[in-house]
């Protein structure tokens, strides 16, 4: 306890020193939770391009508490810090960020978009897009054929699950040949998701494809479909390891990667733009990858 | 006083007033979609129904001497866990099932110790075990689901015998015997007595407490079987899954007739009580029915059935 | 709000009925009393299984005391429940002043001032007795606060009015079982009832309050307010009832002026046979020393309980001189490690139920239903519970011979249940106590013990139970015979021992006491030298 102080105190007066002989300029990045590794993989990018652009960073780990993050921001808007780089745990943190705006810091918003608008910049996925990127990917592989699909969705009331199927909504128009038979849901669960797609599979076995709006449902859409001896094409969203694996083995047809580590990377780099006076993009909506059997291996590590 | 006949049929009524229930159901299911009453669709709920049964039927157990077990959902997660770790070290199916297994009955215990001797209510103890099992789950895997596509326990969930799946025979042995225990033994006899009156119970020579005790760890293994079929229908064994069983079971159990004060209740009840639910569900499935409608649908039904149920068995008292 | 007049309110409602409303009544004798009351008129009401009621009529007028006789199983309880508003009969009419009413729900009939007191009062007991006493009234301030102040004094007023002597603030459950009874009757004064039905009120009460709540009774009657009053102890009759009903079977088979008929008689109505002696003690010869206690208080000074074979022992006492609590450590229910008795000689600790069943003890408690019956389940199941383990074979239960041992019980003690598979709270109290005997007896318990084993049934169950007792007896059991009903005590018992604040004072024999010599010991007040006369040792 007592080494852990002295050194805690060590760093402090590194850290202000290190102020004082106006070294590198100081960044801070406040994390919903390191615990999950979609999180944990954007911190790695902000810190690796912080070090490449020559930035000091702070990263605070919120452990998923909004009161955490809140304390975390406030002592961070005590130390001189040039950029605040925030990932919300939920809305709580708007007024957190307001305040860093109203102190003259810029605030780039990362993955949960707060307060639209008034943020300097958002940079990361959305699920509205992503569930429109899916349906235009899937006719892509049509060709114009007729295809007749089911749909796993989230938990109902989620706001990921809701903000997908309105992009799928929106975009089904635009492909008359994909015909969806059945939308249901398998609360983003595994084994919840198992009977619900045996029971669709078994009114219409005609299906060729179920669209999963997650790979939990589409590892339990899997156990369905080998539980009844059928052929179908399977997508889920993630590209967790299991759905990885299961995509190598050619057992999933699909799975979406989000690229967490880019929005890490692309945060610092707008942070460094707008120290040095540039103009950025202030919604900044990040590519997602389609990993199929072809590509897997680049996503598996 | 003068008795009145009682007729065989108001007798089976008020004793399962919840079948009729299950007929209605039924009845209405068919006449909505047309592939409901298929051979394969039949056979398909019965596989789904298996889960909820072998946890429910051990609940029933537990709510006739008026307790409950809130951790099922948990001790689903962890059991399944815990076997899956130990059949990828050590390849062996069969050890890993009979290790998950065991720590079913481990944690049953853990709760059961607690109500028996400590005199804690059901609710807290397994509230705990809710969390605590969970949280173990969590602990030992990582956080992330453990895979495997090879190995015999996946027979468990997926395979067949003479047509009939694997879930489906392993529900009806449990039910079959959980009835006998509940209706042929002594410690059934027991079981109803604790449930009926406790201290009436205990001044009649019964070990209360040790009926208690070995309800939950009976629970508990039940809990823990219902794990080991989930993980090999799934070929995956997940530190998250099992979120609401115990609400599943907990309705299936009061669908069956099994009075929440203790006392009373059938395994045949349950078994009814399963099919209810699980019909509803895959009803609402091959129907296609809106997946916010349904959850307000299912909660009316099953309010529905509760009180037809009660107007049945009070009709005919 | 309601107001508080009702004394006054309630006799000032007298003596406009209409005349139509008794001419159904067969034998109605000319009460002289005021025309206005309550009145049923041919009801009929019938349950699967039961007819209940059956053609029933009867009245109740201002100001009079009618009294309810039936055994359990007549129909009382069921009349009693049509009349509160708890249930609807199948057929009939219900008359207030002569004008038709329904009465659908508890609420309509204390609106129109039917209060009902059940055994099991309805009191809340972490509650003061004031709010008890206006529950459902509360007097408010503004729209959320209630006023404890004049909460209190209303309280206040309705206890002046029947003359007693209650403290308003104090916790309800902290008051005797008497005083609460009067908590409910003063709660169904205050709400201006003009009927008060009451369903055993001293059940579970001593003389002294017995005598305390007949003089409420009087002071209710001195108000106008008309009383139906169910009961089992025919003495009371006499000392309160105005007018008398007999029912049986669910039919009316006499209704008449108290004191028309002499106590035999009115039992022969009820039982539709003339029973001879009340109490049929047989003495036998007593046998082997079963048991020896002492008071677990006294120390080695004090007497020592003895049980012999084919002895009745009594335990006297007034309520909470300890004789339950006493008789519980005997068995094992609330185990004591300082009690240790002597069984058949040898001495023990006896450590839980099991431990005193294993050791040939029966105990029939006190308070049935919550820890005699197991509720919800068969005679067979109530019966075969202790020696269920006997009847298992690798935990397997032997079906067949549960069966003949639950029949061969139920034809020896003669329960009356439409099957051994019926439910056991849906029997008759008395035989739901023989139940409770039962299981013993199928364990082959050798000392039973029989704790206020007459309460709450009725003369042909009580009979029934004393003619057990003598059998028993006969089959060289020894029986612990705990009553607060004197004359029974005395009579059915051989010997008496006496207790006073958890101490046996006395033991006396039977034939050199009296009810008056039982009391004297009873309160305290007994010579102590008297006491170690009666005493052996160990």
């Amino acid at each position: 306890m007592k080494g852990k102080k002295l050194l805690l105190i060590a760093a402090a007066l590194l850290l202000t020193t290190s102020t004082l002989f106006a070294a590198p300029p100081l960044i801070a990045f406040s994390v919903s939770t390191t615990s999950n590794p979609f999180y944990a993989t954007m911190a790695q990018g902000v810190k690796d391009e912080a070090k490449v652009l020559g930035f000091d960073v702070i990263v605070l780990d919120a452990q998923n508490k909004i009161e955490k993050q809140v304390a975390d921001v406030e002592d961070a808007l005590t130390k001189n810090i040039k950029v605040l780089l925030i990932n919300g745990v939920d809305d709580g943190a708007i007024p957190l960020a307001l305040k860093a705006l109203a102190k003259g810091i810029p605030v780039m918003a990362l993955q949960r978009n707060l307060n639209q608008g008034n943020m300097t910049a958002f940079i990361g996925t959305n699920n509205v897009v992503l569930g429109e990127q899916l349906i235009h990917w899937y006719a892509s592989t049509l060709g114009g054929r007729v295809s007749k699909v089911l749909i796993l969705t989230g938990t109902p009331g989620a706001a990921s699950s809701e903000d997908r199927i309105k992009g799928i909504n929106a975009t089904l128009p635009k492909y008359p040949n994909i015909q969806v038979l059945a939308s249901q849901t398998g609360y983003y669960d595994r084994a919840k998701s198992l009977p619900v797609a045996e029971n669709m599979l078994l009114r219409f076995p005609e299906a060729e494809a179920i669209l999963c709006l997650n790979d939990e449902m589409a590892m339990g859409a899997l156990a369905a479909a080998s539980s009844m001896n059928k052929k179908v094409k399977i997508t889920g969203m993630d590209a967790n390891p299991d759905a990885l694996k299961a995509v190598a083995e050619g057992k999933l047809y699909m799975t979406i990667a989000l690229p967490p580590y880019d929005i890490g990377r692309i945060g610092v780099q707008f942070a460094k733009d707008i120290l040095d006076g540039k103009q950025v993009q202030a919604m900044k909506i990040m590519d997602v990858s389609f990993v199929t059997e072809q590509n897997v291996g680049q996503f598996r590590k | 006083m003068k008795m009145l006949p009682r007729s065989g049929l108001s007798k089976f009524m008020s004793r399962y007033g919840s079948f009729g229930v299950l007929f209605v159901i039924t009845l209405a299911m068919s006449l909505a979609n047309k592939s409901f009453l298929t051979v394969p669709n039949l056979v398909n709920v019965a596989r789904q129904v298996s889960i909820n049964t072998i946890i429910s039927a051990g609940m029933t157990f537990i709510i006739i001497t008026s307790g409950i077990d809130l951790s099922v959902g948990s001790l689903v997660a962890l059991s399944s866990c815990v076997a899956m770790i130990i059949i990828e070290a050590t390849g062996s199916s069969l050890l890993g099932i009979v290790t998950g297994i065991l720590i079913g009955g481990a944690a049953g215990a853990f709760n059961g110790a607690f109500v028996a001797w400590a005199g804690i209510p059901p609710f807290i103890v397994t509230l705990a075990g809710l969390t605590i099992y969970r949280g173990i789950a969590l602990i030992i895997t990582g956080g992330t689901p453990i895979i495997r596509f090879e190995g015999g326990f996946r027979s468990l969930g997926q395979g067949a015998l003479l047509g009939i799946p694997v879930p489906v025979i392993i529900m009806i042995i449990v039910v079959i015997f959980m009835h006998f225990l509940l209706t042929r033994t002594a410690f059934g006899t027991h079981v109803y007595s604790v449930g009926g009156n406790e201290e009436a119970s205990r001044l009649s020579g019964i070990k209360v407490a040790k009926v208690k005790f070995q309800v939950y760890v009976m629970g508990g293994m039940l809990t823990a079987l219902a794990g080991m079929v989930l993980m090999g229908r799934l070929s995956s064994a997940q530190p998250n899954t099992g979120e609401g069983f115990e609400l599943d079971a907990i309705a299936t159990v009061i669908l069956g007739g099994t009075s929440l004060m203790g006392g009373r209740g059938t395994i045949w009840g349950t078994l009814v009580g399963a099919f209810i639910i699980g019909i509803l569900n895959n009803g609402f499935n091959l129907m296609a029915v809106d997946a916010h409608f349904q959850l307000v649908a299912k909660g009316v039904i099953i309010l529905l059935a509760v009180l037809l149920d009660r107007y049945l068995k009070r009709k005919q008292a | 709000m309601d107001s508080l007049e009702t004394p006054q309110g309630a006799s000032g409602l007298s003596a406009q009925g209409s005349a139509d409303s008794r001419q159904s009544e067969p034998g109605q004798p000319t009460s002289g009393l005021s025309d206005s009351g309550l009145s049923v008129l041919g009801i009929s009401k019938g349950f699967p299984g039961v007819q209940a009621l059956d053609d029933v009529s009867f009245s109740i007028h201002s100001g009079e005391v009618h009294v309810i006789l039936g055994e359990n199983g007549a129909g009382k309880s069921t009349l009693l429940k049509i009349l509160s508003g708890a249930l609807q009969p199948d057929s009939g009419r219900i008359l207030l002043d002569g004008k038709e009413i329904s009465l659908r729900t508890p609420g309509t009939a204390s609106q129109v001032g039917i209060a009902a007191i059940y055994q099991e009062l309805s009191l809340v007991p972490w509650l003061s007795v004031a709010h008890n006493l206006f529950l459902g009234r509360e007097w408010m301030i503004g729209r959320f606060l209630m006023s404890r102040k004049i909460l209190k004094e209303k309280a206040e007023e309705v206890f002046a009015a029947l003359g007693l002597s209650l403290d308003p603030g104090a916790l309800t459950g902290d008051l005797g079982m008497a005083e609460q009874q009067l908590v409910e009757i003063s709660r169904a004064f205050s709400r201006n009832a003009r009927f008060i039905l009451m369903d055993e009120p001293t059940a579970s009460l001593t003389e002294t309050e017995i005598n305390l709540l007949f003089g409420k009774i009087e002071t209710l009657k001195k108000a106008g307010v008309g009383i139906l009053y169910i009961s089992h102890r025919l003495e009371e009759i006499f000392r309160i009832a105005d007018r008398v009903t007999v029912m049986r079977d669910g039919k009316s088979v006499y209704s008449g002026a108290a004191g028309e008929l002499s106590l035999p008689e009115l039992i022969s109505r009820m039982v539709g046979r003339p029973i001879g002696n009340h109490y049929p003690k047989e003495t036998i010869a007593p046998g082997n020393l079963l048991l020896e206690a002492k008071d677990g208080v006294s120390g080695e000074e004090g007497l020592t309980f003895s049980l012999r074979q084919g002895e009745v022992v009594g335990l006297a006492g007034l309520v909470g001189a300890g004789r339950t609590e006493w008789a519980r450590k005997v068995f094992g229910a609330d185990p004591d490690s300082n009690m240790r008795i002597k069984v058949s000689g040898t001495e023990v600790s006896v450590a839980s139920p099991r431990h005193g069943r294993d050791l040939g003890m029966g105990m029939v408690p006190e308070n049935r239903k919550e820890h005699g019956l197991i509720s919800g389940r068969s005679v067979l199941h109530n019966i075969t519970i202790t020696i269920i383990e006997w009847l298992s074979n690798l935990g397997i239960v032997d079906r067949k011979r549960q069966s003949d041992i639950s029949s061969e019980f139920i034809k020896k003690l003669s329960i009356k249940c439409p099957s051994d598979t019926a439910d056991i709270s849906t029997l008759s109290g008395g035989n739901q106590q023989k139940a409770v005997l039962a299981k013993w007896l199928a364990r082959k318990g050798k000392i039973i013990i029989l704790d206020e084993p007459t309460r709450g049934i009725d003369v042909g169950a009580k009979f029934e139970m004393y003619q057990q007792m003598n059998s028993l007896c006969r089959e060289g059991k020894g029986i612990i015979l705990i009553s607060s009903d004197l004359p029974e005590l005395l009579s059915m018992s051989d010997r008496v021992y006496v207790m006073h604040e958890g101490r046996f004072v006395a033991a006396l024999d039977k034939k050199d006491t009296s009810q008056e010599k039982i009391l004297e010991y009873a309160s305290g007040l007994g010579a102590k030298n008297t006491a170690r006369n009666g005493s052996k040792g160990l």
